[in-house]
């Protein structure tokens, strides 16, 4: 090679450099941009389809779709669409609707369209009967609706405001909502870009919105980093604590969620009523706040903040959970076992793998089970829809969010009602289901919330079909420039109208 | 088997790390202590703990104990099958033969970790059924390999000779062909421990159909990648114990990584 050549390789090579560095330097600001055109949200999952019945909660959750009533960032619902809801008698509510509220296509949400949205779900979801059984939806004029019930309510607005019953007209084959936000385009489960809706209030003011899937946290956090992300949310404790060291702006909020452990009580060794109480005792909830670095201890059924969550302080008491296991015939091996006829007590233990939080709390709860001297086989499932009492598992670690529309009685039917249809493990109780009758009665919130909390009490502290294990904070990471932004209600309305609104008038 | 100075230093350490994991001192895998998340390495925790305040040193031992069970497992399944087969396959060429080393190469063109994946999905992920999954799906391998080998030897003077002097097919196939084809096996096992090892750590970061309360490797390295710079020996360390199981079974088995060095 002669040096000539040697020279023109050098120089080559020189100008490469130069030219990735200069790349270097510039992808930054590459990043930075991204933010320009709208905001990119960072979240756990994307919406599959764009189907009422099926994606209802996600689409309500990206901004695009409205359920009739919806809680506003103080817990209280409010309708766009119902101006004044009137109980007329014991099965008919008589609605007045508001003027002026619009589809994303233009067209009105005048009585005849909402009834025909809501006696499509009521056809076609049985979730949305679960409250009062089948509704029957009328539209008497424009803006007047008579609304009949199979089972007498009181909470009418509640019922409107549960997850199923989203407002959605149906032209062709493609859905249109009512929301701050319509679907540009979608690529199910992995990235949705939202424009606004031009026919909701304040729609010039908002930006293009994508919302983009993460399954690692990891990645996820690397792009917000990199400012690719406007927003992330949700995020472990862990992660937040990490961003917040690194100097970025997190957020910590009521998730509204509870977890807690549904109790197999119909097969396997928690049959036992004295397993149960043993077990209620010998869980250490404060090790729970540890774990996931906030939240409050779960004193009922509903978050803290709500007047109809009970107060049924769960002492940690492991030196009486041991006697009770003894008394019950489970005594300690030499191997440090409860074992009883030979047989050593091993609970199985499902959650859900998508919900870290859970995943995390799994380990100390098992660790705290072998403290108590039972074997415990955590297996993390991708859903949990399917559980019965004969799928073999003993403890359900579960989450939800039990009051979206601000009233307990939801939550409660579906959960604890005599065949309920999230009721998995099959518990009944003739004087819960009287309670929940009296609850579906009762007009005065006092009532409401006393009915709430004798239900609660019995569940809890008799029963015990469900075991308290935190009433969690959720956190988020944002950019500075959506520092004010609030989420709220869980991950229900991860964006709301007010996404963009304080910081782009400035 | 000869042995470079750096390879017997590699193997050594290696296996040091290993059996030093086996018969450390530890409590149970599960004891999370709450006041003691993070800690660096002392007295009371040689490795430190993690974010759950469990001792890491224990969480090694028994991510070690999982993965050599799973090895065994799998070791135990692919050379059974594998070798069983594929000396079948190879003396006696025949219909059946040919069909079952066509069927091992059907096995062969199914990625091994994908079917892993389906299978201990349903079944659930315990070191056993990891270790009889990955085994069935190197069976392939070792038969399609093996055959081939045999059908060489076979083919060989002294080998007919063997036959027409009215030597038991037994007697040929253990006494004379599994001599000559046992160090390709060897080698082909040191590499298949490897895959073995690396495989299960995928399967266990995944973590579909585990126990998350486990301490498995993978289920540790997923759990702790957050932790990559805040406490990088959370990482290391799991990582540190997959390289030296490989790294200790391709070195002494590998015997064409051997002849190249």
């Amino acid at each position: 090679m002669n040096s000539r050549n040697l020279t023109k390789q050098w120089t080559m090579a020189f100008i490469a450099c130069v030219l990735l560095l200069a790349s270097l330097a510039i992808a930054p600001l590459r990043y930075v941009a991204a933010s320009e055109g709208g905001y990119v949200i960072g979240t756990g999952r994307v919406v599959p389809n764009t189907d009422p019945m099926q994606s209802s909660w996600l689409l309500t959750s990206h901004g695009v779709s409205e359920y009739v009533y919806q809680q506003d960032a103080e817990g209280n619902l409010y309708s766009r669409f119902i101006k004044t809801l009137e109980k007329v008698d014991s099965n008919t509510w008589q609605a007045e609707l508001n003027e002026g509220v619009f589809f994303a296509d233009g067209s009105e949400v005048d009585a005849e369209a909402l009834a025909a949205s809501m006696n499509e779900i009521q056809e076609k979801n049985e979730l949305a009967q679960a409250t009062a059984g089948r509704l029957i939806f009328t539209a008497d004029d424009s803006y007047q609706m008579t609304i009949a019930t199979e089972r007498e309510t009181n909470v009418m607005m509640s019922i409107l405001g549960e997850w199923t019953n989203v407002v959605f007209k149906q032209a062709g084959d493609e859905y249109i909502y009512t929301g701050p936000y319509q679907v540009e385009s979608l690529r199910p489960q992995e990235e949705i870009v939202l424009t606004p809706n031009t026919y909701y209030p304040e729609a010039n003011q908002r930006q293009q919105v994508t919302l983009k899937a993460f399954q690692d946290e990891t990645a996820m956090r690397l792009a917000f980093e990199n400012d690719e992300l406007d927003m992330i949310y949700p995020i472990s404790p862990d992660l937040k604590e990490q961003l917040e060291a690194a100097g970025e702006v997190t957020k910590s909020i009521d998730a509204g969620y509870q977890y807690f452990m549904t109790v197999n009580m119909t097969q396997g060794p928690l049959a036992d009523s004295a397993l149960r109480e043993a077990l209620d005792l010998g869980l250490n909830r404060e090790e729970y706040l540890q774990a996931l670095k906030g939240g409050y201890e779960a004193t009922s059924l509903f978050a803290h903040y709500f007047d109809f969550n009970g107060d049924i302080a769960k002492r940690f008491d492991p030196e009486t959970a041991a006697k009770i296991l003894d008394d019950a015939g489970w005594t300690l091996n030499e191997d440090g076992l409860r074992e009883k006829d030979g047989e050593t007590l091993a609970l199985n233990l499902a959650t859900l793998s998508f919900r870290k939080d859970l995943v995390l709390l799994s380990t100390v709860i098992a660790s705290q089970l072998e403290g108590l001297g039972i074997t415990c086989q955590v297996e993390a499932l991708d859903n949990a829809e399917d559980l019965d009492a004969t799928s073999g598992y003993d403890l359900l670690l579960y989450s939800q969010h039990t009051a979206p529309t601000g009233e307990p009685s939801f939550f409660l039917n579906q959960f604890y009602r005599t065949n309920g249809p999230k009721n998995q493990f099959g518990y009944s109780n003739p004087e819960v289901d009287q309670l929940l009758d009296e609850l579906g009665a009762a007009k005065e919130s006092a009532e409401v919330n006393q009915l709430a909390k004798d239900i609660q009490e019995i569940i809890l502290a008799e029963d015990r079909p469900v075991l308290l294990v935190i009433d969690p904070q959720w956190h988020a990471a944002v950019s500075e420039e959506l520092a004010d932004y609030s989420i709220y209600c869980g991950d229900y309305y991860i964006v709301n109208d007010q996404l963009g609104l304080d910081t782009y008038g400035e | 088997m000869t042995l470079t100075t750096k390879e017997r230093i590699a193997v050594g350490l290696s296996v040091l790390f290993i059996v030093f994991l086996l018969f450390a001192p530890g409590n149970s895998p599960r004891q999370v202590d709450m006041l003691a998340t993070l800690r660096a390495p002392s007295a009371e925790h040689w490795l430190g703990t993690d974010h759950l305040g469990r001792d890491l040193l224990t969480l090694m031992k028994h991510g070690c104990i999982r993965t050599l069970l799973m090895l065994f497992s799998a070791s135990v399944t692919g050379l059974i099958i594998g070798v069983s087969l594929g000396l079948l396959a190879g003396y006696f060429d025949c219909w059946w033969s040919r069909g079952l080393v066509f069927m091992a190469e059907i096995v062969l063109t199914i990625p091994t970790f994908i079917l892993a994946l389906i299978i201990t999905a349903l079944l659930g992920l315990t070191p056993v059924s990891a270790g009889f999954v990955l085994g069935f799906s190197s069976s392939g391998h070792y038969i399609v390999q093996i055959s081939q080998l045999v059908k060489e030897v076979k083919e060989r003077p002294y080998i007919e000779l063997l036959h027409k002097t009215g030597i038991s097919h037994r007697r040929i196939i253990f006494r004379h062909v599994w001599v000559n084809i046992l160090p390709v096996i060897l080698t082909s096992f040191g590499n298949q421990v490897s895959n073995y090892v690396l495989d299960y750590a995928g399967l266990t970061f995944i973590g579909l159909g585990t126990d998350p309360t486990q301490a498995d490797w993978g289920t540790m390295l997923y759990q702790y990648r957050l932790y990559l710079f805040d406490a990088p020996w959370l990482v290391i360390l799991p990582c540190l114990g997959i390289f030296c199981i490989a790294l200790v079974f391709h070195i002494l088995f590998d015997r064409s990584y051997q002849s190249l060095a």
